[in-house]
């Protein structure tokens, strides 16, 4: 049953910007990651010429306190200050750490419900930025600093949207997964000893199965098999590729 | 009262003017059909010819008919430094300060690593040739303190990196969010003054 939703008054809430455009001459469109709500979106009007460096305030990575009013799906930003915070609480993204934090904003901006307390996430979402921050020396020759974070939380985000993967038990056998055997991953069931030819699988250890079960990616193994799993995962619930995943590839295509 | 097929067409063309809507379109089109005819052809022939012949600097990316710029083709710019800058209203505000003799090159835009706005829409390319075939000593990245003026200096820092050029940034003195155009010509020289090689 549709009804026409109320009118909606949010105000001060904890958010952080995802991403923003143009919006008319003087405005922007955010899309705005709210803790208790999810992902909001909202016109602030004539920002952009705004001497009170508004605009600067609703550029991507900003924390904000925010209050927002209207209905429907575009709401309009009513109050917008940046989030008292202590230096350590801050960002700094730089290089390779800010183009990844930019996927994580897509992923977001893809797969974040609206209406929804998003709270687990959005505090990984701040321990991610915050790993990601620690880390800005791009000649650093590991990737260890930026892919761990990642995988966390690619691996968070499809529990918390109720698509977790099953990684402990073979699901022809019933059988607890073992470290030491290969296994044919099936995404709607899981790992099996068995190869179901029909099916499209991937094959992967059961050590980085039960890693990935641990949130434990300490291991260059791990951190490679689980990207190809969790990357195939993601993309079933995406309607479009993704655009800074494509831009990264452009940029370290040479690494 | 409804307008003539032809005003009603002239309102509707003005209205691709940022800042103007349904009313002040109007309010132009009689201005100039009721008052100042013989400035509406100017400006209908003004506009037309600069339709038609403005294009980009080849070696800076800056609007002009020539095929050179004013500013690359002038025997006294420095020529070992380059200046990369956003928009053509950042070139403005550097000449404007006067604490600049180098050229420039202008991305006429930004990445966006979410808009799917990249390199190409950039002609990096061009930018890349430059520094690979003359002979440049420094290039000066001077996009905006902003997140996507970070995301794309650091894209061009990695892309000149394997050349062996000097890389520097504007730092000092630009506040997060600001954009050149609006920041004072001495804090922009020294923010000049002060720029950082990046490694
Ligand atoms: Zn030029």
């Amino acid at each position: 049953m549709n009804t026409v939703p109320d009118r909606i008054k949010l105000d001060y809430k904890t958010a952080v910007v995802l991403h923003h455009y143009n919006y008319q001459d003087n405005s922007l469109i955010v899309n705005f990651f709210v803790q208790e709500l999810g992902k909001l979106s909202a016109v602030a009007r004539g920002v952009k010429n705004s001497k009170k460096g508004r605009y600067a305030l609703l550029q991507p990575f900003q924390k904000l306190t925010i209050s927002l009013s209207g209905k429907g799906d575009l709401l309009t930003l009513t109050q917008v200050e940046a989030l008292l915070q202590a230096d350590s609480e801050k960002w700094n993204l730089k290089g390779k750490s800010l183009y990844c934090a930019y996927y994580i904003n897509e992923l977001l901006l893809n797969l974040l419900p609206a209406h929804t307390d998003c709270s687990a996430i959005f505090n990984l979402y701040h321990e991610v930025l915050k790993l990601l921050s620690s880390h800005i020396d791009d000649s650093d020759q590991d990737n260890f600093h930026y892919e761990i974070p990642l995988r966390l939380f690619e691996l968070k985000l499809l529990e918390f949207l109720g698509y977790s993967l099953n990684l402990t038990v073979d699901q022809s056998s019933g059988e607890k997964v073992s470290a030491d055997r290969q296994y044919y991953y099936q995404l709607d069931v899981g790992p099996s000893l068995q190869q179901n030819i029909q099916a499209q699988a991937l094959l992967i250890s059961g050590q980085t199965l039960l890693n990935m079960a641990q949130s434990r990616f300490n291991d260059q193994k791990t951190l490679h098999e689980s990207k190809q799993l969790l990357k195939w995962a993601i993309s079933q619930h995406l309607n479009k590729p993704l655009k800074s995943r494509e831009l990264f590839k452009q940029l370290y295509a040479n690494k | 009262m409804s307008h003539s097929p032809l005003i009603k067409q002239l309102i509707e063309s003005l209205r691709c003017l940022p800042g103007v809507g349904a009313k002040s379109a109007q309010r132009m089109a009689y201005h100039l059909l009721e008052r100042d005819r013989n400035g509406a052809r100017k400006l209908s022939h003004a506009l037309f010819q600069a339709a038609e012949q403005v294009g980009h600097c080849s070696s800076c990316r800056i609007l002009t008919e020539a095929e050179q710029c004013d500013i690359c083709r002038s025997p006294k710019r420095d020529r070992q430094i380059l200046c990369v800058v956003e928009s053509p209203s950042d070139v403005y505000a550097i000449e404007q300060s006067g604490t600049y003799s180098g050229t420039y090159f202008v991305l006429m835009g930004h990445l966006s690593p979410l808009d799917g706005i990249g390199p190409q829409d950039l002609h990096l390319d061009i930018l890349k040739q430059r520094v690979m075939q003359e002979s440049i000593d420094e290039v000066i990245l001077a996009t905006n303190a902003t997140v996507e003026g970070e995301a794309t200096a650091h894209y061009i820092v990695e892309m000149l990196k394997p050349q062996g050029v000097k890389i520097t940034r504007i730092a000092q003195g630009v506040p997060l969010g600001g954009e050149l155009e609006y920041i004072d010509g001495s804090t922009l020289g020294l923010a000049f003054s002060g720029r950082k090689e990046l490694d």
